[in-house]
């Protein structure tokens, strides 16, 4: 089931799930807040995946930075059973952090291609007023919290 | 190496009708070298290619057929054909987007005689 902090998030996310046949999908910002949630079953999960998602990519920011003054885009792990796919996600003036994992059912390749119908999708979907300001350092516990209860129906 | 895999890829690039023809990975679904007219998203037909191969090849193996060494889908505005480059499941595939109108044995020819060279290039 896709879940959204933001509703804008929720169908973009819901078709990358459904087309790239990812097992599960966050949408998170770059302070590791979650948005938006697929295939997760427990709220520690996502706080764990969301940290984790959120530091691999501060680390590649900076290390494309580095290496060639720009930050690197996309990341793909492969494991023996699952592959991550990790990539900035550019849409309505915000840059966020999309992770999903996958299996032997799909394929870089198709994952790579849907994501890239959800950037769009995500670029002209209507944002409303919940679309969000920038989070204070000192909101994010809260926030984060908020955001967890929001997802795992307990708001 | 990509001269080598031109070499494997032109013949079938220079096939009338053909609009696209490349050389993936089944696993990734990525093009590994592609030839193709600039109205072609090589990265699309790979991924959606690879797709279409991996569950016919699942699908023949589970009827105990086993592995499809090619894949041919005919539409109203075109033809996909997939072949296999190899005897390893899961390793290199040949893809190619023709025009409709293609002649499809000549098509199927010069994919197969693609797919053997790609393996030996492999």
């Amino acid at each position: 089931m896709t879940r959204a902090v933001e509703p804008w998030l929720a169908t973009p996310l819901a078709r990358f799930v459904r087309d790239a046949g990812v097992r599960c999908a966050l949408v998170l910002e770059p302070s590791g807040r979650v948005l938006a949630a697929h295939g997760f079953t427990k709220s520690v999960d996502v706080m764990s995946a969301c940290a984790l998602a959120a530091g691999i990519h501060a680390t590649a920011t900076e290390l494309g930075r580095m290496a060639q003054d720009a930050p690197y885009g996309a990341l793909h792990y492969r494991g023996a059973a699952s592959q991550l796919f990790l990539s900035p996600l550019v849409a309505q003036g915000r840059v966020l952090v999309v992770l999903a994992v996958f299996d032997e059912d799909s394929s870089l390749g198709h994952v790579r291609v849907c994501f890239g119908d959800m950037v769009a999708a995500a670029g002209s979907a209507p944002v409303g007023a919940e679309a969000s300001r920038p989070p204070l350092d000192a909101d994010f516990e809260r926030d984060l919290s908020r955001n967890l209860a929001v997802l795992f129906g307990r708001a | 190496m990509i001269a080598p895999l031109d070499a494997v890829l032109d013949p079938v690039a220079r096939t009338r009708g053909v609009r696209a023809v490349v050389l993936a990975a089944e696993d990734d679904g990525v093009p590994v070298h592609a030839i193709t007219q600039t109205d072609v998203d090589a990265e699309t037909l790979t991924a959606l290619g690879c797709r279409l191969y991996r569950s016919a090849r699942l699908a023949s193996e589970r009827a105990g057929f086993g592995a499809s060494s090619i894949m041919h889908v005919e539409a109203e505005g075109g033809q996909i054909v997939v072949a296999r480059a190899g005897n390893r499941a899961g390793a290199l595939v040949v893809i190619v987007l023709a025009d409709s109108d293609a002649n499809t044995g000549a098509l199927r020819l010069v994919l197969s005689r693609a797919a053997t060279a790609a393996a030996e290039a492999a």
